[in-house]
């Protein structure tokens, strides 16, 4: 089959990214059948849609936040969660000074070396609320910048930042009692949210 | 522990090490002020192990969802049979 001189720009820029694609699916959805299904979704919502991609935009992450709104959609109850972290990270900060003091006691700098890293960083990623995980999917996990993430999530880049402190808190937290459930850290958790007991 | 205000440039107090941890280990910050929290992180007690769990924990994110440039082909036929339906002509050997 010859391809449409459309259909071939569409092999080249958005069929080219489909092994991105696949990999942010399956780190937003953490089920590979949803993650399937999900991709199929995108690559058809970007084929209807792909006349009105605009020439000189980002393929890849015109794709990902095509990918998370159907992601959202499926999962209309998640993304409900409303995003509390408020655009400043200070809301953190004393409990995050907290953390610190009971790091040493809680054996955090050896908890890496004592759990099974990456079933446990992948459950706790699961634990953590939509609205915070896409952003740190994104940085964490696919690499893009501040920027690029807050143009696909379609959040000012001081929003992303603060998603993405509250991700990387939630994970730690999430990390915690994988590790206590393992029975290999003190049941101790130190505060993770933004509420300062 | 270190403790002063953040008007001293050459120290730093660790809840404010703490609030700007990931702006560190994301090297968003100005090198001055990089340069500051890198000895803090490196000589606080307190601090320490939390930069390092939080540095090695971001590190080891990616490898926990892997890339790989191989779609499963069974995925790939499934893209390319929906699109077929919407009447995509191109070619998935280059996909």
């Amino acid at each position: 089959m010859t391809a449409s001189p459309r259909d071939a720009e569409f092999d080249a820029k958005v069929l080219a990214a489909l092994p991105h694609v696949v990999r942010f699916a399956r780190a937003l959805a953490h089920d590979d059948s949803l993650a399937d299904d999900l991709v199929q979704e995108t690559y058809l919502r970007a084929y209807r849609s792909w006349d009105t991609f605009k020439e000189g935009l980002d393929a890849r992450r015109w794709l990902f936040t095509i990918c998370r709104n159907v992601f959202l959609r499926i999962r209309e109850r998640e993304a409900r969660v409303v995003d509390t972290s408020g655009g400043d990270a200070e809301l953190e900060s004393l409990a995050a000074a907290l953390e610190h003091v009971d790091a040493e006691n809680n054996g955090m700098r050896d908890l890496l070396d004592r759990i099974e890293v990456g079933p446990a960083i992948r459950k706790a990623l699961a634990a953590v609320p939509e609205v915070y995980r896409s952003a740190s999917i994104l940085v964490d996990v696919q690499g893009e910048s501040y920027e690029s993430a807050a143009e696909i999530l379609g959040v000012p880049v001081g929003t992303v930042r603060s998603r993405l402190f509250r991700a990387r808190r939630l994970l730690q937290k999430s990390l915690y009692e994988y590790a206590v459930d393992a029975g290999i850290a003190p049941i101790a958790v130190p505060p993770v949210s933004g509420v300062v007991a | 522990m270190s403790m002063t205000n953040d008007a001293m440039p050459s120290m730093i107090t660790c809840e404010r090490s703490a609030r700007a941890l990931f702006d560190f280990i994301d090297g968003r910050l100005p090198a001055a002020e990089m340069s500051v929290l890198r000895v803090h992180y490196e000589t606080c007690q307190a601090c320490a192990p939390h930069y390092e769990f939080s540095r090695r924990l971001l590190s080891m994110i990616p490898d926990t969802v892997p890339f790989d440039s191989d779609v499963p082909s069974d995925l790939r036929a499934r893209i390319i049979a929906s699109l077929r339906e919407e009447g995509y002509s191109g070619s998935d050997s280059d996909a």
